[in-house]
């Protein structure tokens, strides 16, 4: 297994050549590549996807699109995951909990963070769209996360992060988790609005903020 | 409470501005018209504003951002984020106080005789009654009653009460003769012999609304007014309005008077116009999105912004226009046409109502605005589908947009790195209204200014950067004589977004009814926006499927015309009624293959050159 081949498969990822990126994927597969080597391909490719967003020489069609290859690859090699770690000496990694609030069905930006937490060795739980206060809150007593990522794209989901915040509060939970924030166009003035502990512009912003919370996910 | 004396120019308006209140919020209270697109989020340049005398306030740090050093200096700031700290003199600039032109008044015209009968809900009878005497001693109201029991069974079996008010003391004025309007068995109003009688037609769009003022008597249409929704201050898109209200409920009421404010001056321009006055006005039918609906009559509007997107109440509505405060004859009525589901209201229905469709083909309507209705009309079948497309195509969150009136640039050709502009009234540009925005996003596309995926070409001679920001050069300092005009490539992003929604949503509506682009007989290209944009520039970007020239009309205010109809003919109300509950709605929101089509709709595709482009 070369250097090359990842190199070959960051660039192909980042530059949106699905086909050819997860023909790699599987030839790298084949030849008996770490499954974590291969999350970590992905990662370094939404790096550059996410600084080429940001530079603006990339739009929401490539987020779409990272994020559907991010999908496909994952299936290819989670599976391998699953057999490793159970061998292993699982590490207690932190619980991240999210979703999109009630009212917003968007997807896209939640799906991409709940990958990249996924791969930097965090377990993610994914809520999905259009989630109640009420199913946060029966999700964090029954599955315990240190941090809830509350995603929403419309300035209406604002709302609903701050109702989902107050609930969460009023259910007596506010101190046993750390609240993030993101999916649109998010600031300091909408993080005080919402009662939430951190807001996020992109998925690494949200790794990044995991990892000051809880520490390194094993 | 410390407060500032504020003075707009060029309108000479001084009002007082508290201290910690915006620019915009004191503007806003007192009336005084600044545009504002985005809403006062800061996030577009719609409202900028110059200081020109008194105290100049520090910039926002924002502002700092989207303004040069050199800009700052010369008092320009955005009126959203600027609190006042002292009296001042703010110059508006022209993108906000030209008036507007094209609200469309302009639909099928004065014709409406020879497509709709008259045959209105308001029945307008002329009665002669026997004065009373001694001997006969029947009440006016049984006098009136009895005169017309035998040609006019059921007109009079009850009365308005502010009708009667009024009614024992004008009919003796009047010699006891006159004519009456009667509403499903109620007497509403009256007149004498020489007074006229009215209704209007209001179309109240997101952005512009229009009144058409039409004879009761003979069904003429006698005027018509476009203006701007005041409501626009307020922000240019449904969901703003929304998140507004969510979290200030107060907002709610103020739109909901600025609502009614304007219908009232709709209602007494026109009738000066014609030597009448408002109150000769007997009843108003209006047209309007389901979010315009619920806020003029004070229904919640929070849950329409999301999901599920219900709405409160869809049919047909009937009240006095008193309960709204507006002011026409005591006892009229506003009739507001039904609603299809939260995102297509009564204009799309009327647009829908006033669009005859070809026989044998399926036929596409659309109503493109910042929230975009399309319906496949096919026999007896309608589907309905909607998306937001944002303001862009209004000239609204596009950093030097505008609403058409003079100085917008509403054509740009491209020819050889060189810019053609077309300006409304051929002024010195200020800005670019829709039109312009489209054309400018089809040139940049056809010329290689931008690439397929719509980034901007650094190495063009008209790009340059600003900041983090490329633009494109519409307009130097020269051409403007003042501020140079540029279309940025978040403008540009922006437009991508509209067009895609647009494009994706008629996708999927063809794959929900089971048709090929090549199968519709024509689509039909309703409102303000839709009668003035060039059809080969929508075709450059692909916003419209490519069809040929021939497929396409553009039909002008339908909404306006078939808010006439419903005034016009009680059997149209009926139609709309049935549009309405005809229509199969399908929510594309929570469509999963939503995403997909409108992410593969974003870029442009290769097309054939077009004349216009060497």
């Amino acid at each position: 297994m070369s250097n090359d081949k990842h190199d070959k498969l960051v660039n192909l990822i980042a530059d949106m050549e699905e086909d050819e990126a997860l023909a790699l994927t599987q030839e790298l597969i084949d030849e008996g590549a770490e499954p974590t080597s291969i999350l970590e391909i992905c990662r370094a490719a939404m790096d550059i996807v996410g600084q080429r967003f940001e530079a603006n020489e990339y739009f929401v069609p490539e987020l779409i699109l990272a994020g559907e290859v991010l999908d496909q690859m994952s299936a290819m090699v989670k599976p391998l995951i699953a057999d490793t770690t159970e061998e292993d000496d699982k590490v207690d990694s932190g619980t991240v909990l999210i979703g999109t609030v009630h009212g917003d069905l968007h997807d896209i930006g939640k799906n991409i963070v709940t990958f990249m937490l996924d791969v930097n060795g965090y377990n993610v739980i994914d809520l999905g769209i259009d989630v109640s206060p009420q199913a946060f809150i029966d999700a964090i007593k029954e599955k315990s996360p240190e941090i809830v990522g509350l995603s929403g794209f419309l300035t209406l989901a604002f709302d609903s992060m701050k109702e989902t915040v107050e609930a969460i509060d009023e259910a007596g939970l506010r101190d046993v988790v750390k609240i993030m924030i993101g999916g649109g166009q998010v600031d300091e003035q909408i993080l005080k609005y919402t009662g939430a502990d951190s807001f996020g512009l992109n998925a690494m912003s949200a790794v990044n903020q995991c990892k000051e919370w809880i520490g390194e996910a094993a | 409470m410390t407060t500032f004396q504020i003075s707009f120019e060029p309108m000479h308006e001084v009002i007082e501005c508290a201290a910690g209140e915006t620019i915009l919020e004191a503007a806003r209270r007192e009336r005084v018209r600044i545009s504002s697109s985005c809403g006062g989020h800061g996030t577009c340049m719609s409202c900028a504003v110059q200081i020109t005398a008194g105290e100049l306030p520090a910039a926002h740090e924002a502002d700092s951002q989207v303004f040069s050093d050199r800009r700052l200096g010369e008092g320009w700031r955005r009126a959203c984020i600027t609190e006042p700290t002292g009296d001042c003199t703010i110059s508006v600039p022209a993108r906000s106080t030209a008036a507007p032109v094209r609200t469309q008044v302009d639909g099928l015209g004065n014709d409406m005789a020879n497509l709709v009968d008259f045959e209105p809900v308001v029945k307008v009878i002329h009665f002669e009654l026997e004065e009373p005497s001694l001997e006969d001693g029947r009440s006016d109201e049984t006098r009136l009653r009895d005169a017309l029991a035998e040609d006019y069974p059921g007109a009079c079996e009850t009365f308005d009460a502010a009708l009667l008010r009024t009614f024992a003391l004008d009919i003796r004025k009047w010699g006891w003769a006159g004519w009456l309007a009667s509403t499903k068995g109620e007497v509403i109003a009256a007149g004498s012999r020489e007074a006229r009688v009215f209704g209007m037609a209001v179309d109240l769009g997101t952005t512009n609304m229009s009144g058409f003022l039409v004879d009761m008597m003979t069904g003429e249409t006698l005027a018509a007014e476009g203006m701007e929704n005041p409501q626009t201050s307020y922000g240019a898109d449904l969901i703003t309005y929304a998140s507004h209200i969510r979290r200030n409920p107060e907002t709610a009421k103020i739109l909901q008077e600025l609502a009614v404010e304007a219908i009232n001056d709709l209602a007494t321009d026109m009738c000066d116009a014609v030597g009448a006055q408002a109150s000769d006005i007997v009843e108003i039918t209006i047209a309007g999105n389901t979010m315009m609906h619920h806020l003029l009559l004070g229904l919640p509007v929070t849950q329409l912004a999301m999901s599920p997107f219900i709405s409160a109440y869809s049919d047909a509505f009937d009240l006095k226009a008193r309960d709204l405060n507006i002011k026409v004859a005591p006892g009229g009525y506003v009739h507001l046409l039904p609603n299809i589901a939260g995102f297509v209201g009564g204009d799309h229905v009327a647009s829908l109502l006033a669009s005859k469709s070809i026989d044998g083909k399926p036929v596409i309507i659309m109503d493109i605005g910042t929230n975009t209705e399309l319906s496949l009309v096919e026999g007896n079948n309608i589907t309905s589908v909607s998306c937001p497309s944002g303001p862009a195509f209004e000239g609204g969150n596009i950093s030097f947009g505008m609403r058409a009136a003079a100085g917008a640039i509403e054509s740009v050709r491209l020819k050889n790195n060189a810019v053609q502009l077309q300006t409304i009234g051929d002024e010195t540009p200020v800005g670019i209204c829709g039109s312009g925005v489209m054309d400018v996003v089809a040139q940049l596309h056809l010329g290689g200014v931008c690439n397929e995926r719509g980034r901007l070409q650094k190495d063009h001679p008209r790009v340059k950067e600003i900041g983090k920001n490329l633009v494109f050069v519409l307009a130097d300092e020269e051409a403007t004589g003042g501020q140079e005009i540029t279309f940025s490539q978040d403008d540009l992003r922006a437009v991508q977004l509209a067009k895609a929604a647009i494009r994706a949503a008629t996708d999927l509506l063809l794959k929900h009814t089971g048709y090929a682009e090549r199968d519709l007989g024509q689509i039909i290209i309703a409102g303000a926006f839709g009668s003035y944009i060039d059809v080969d520039s929508a075709l450059a970007i692909g916003l419209l499927p490519d069809l040929p020239y021939t497929r396409f009309a553009q039909v002008g205010n339908a909404a306006g015309d078939g808010a006439r109809f419903a005034l016009l003919s009680e059997k149209q109300r009926e139609a709309a009624k049935d549009i309405a509950d005809r229509s199969n709605y399908i929510e594309l929101a929570s469509d999963k293959a939503f995403m997909k089509v409108f992410g593969g709709r974003i870029n442009f595709e290769k097309r054939r050159a077009l004349k216009s482009v060497a």
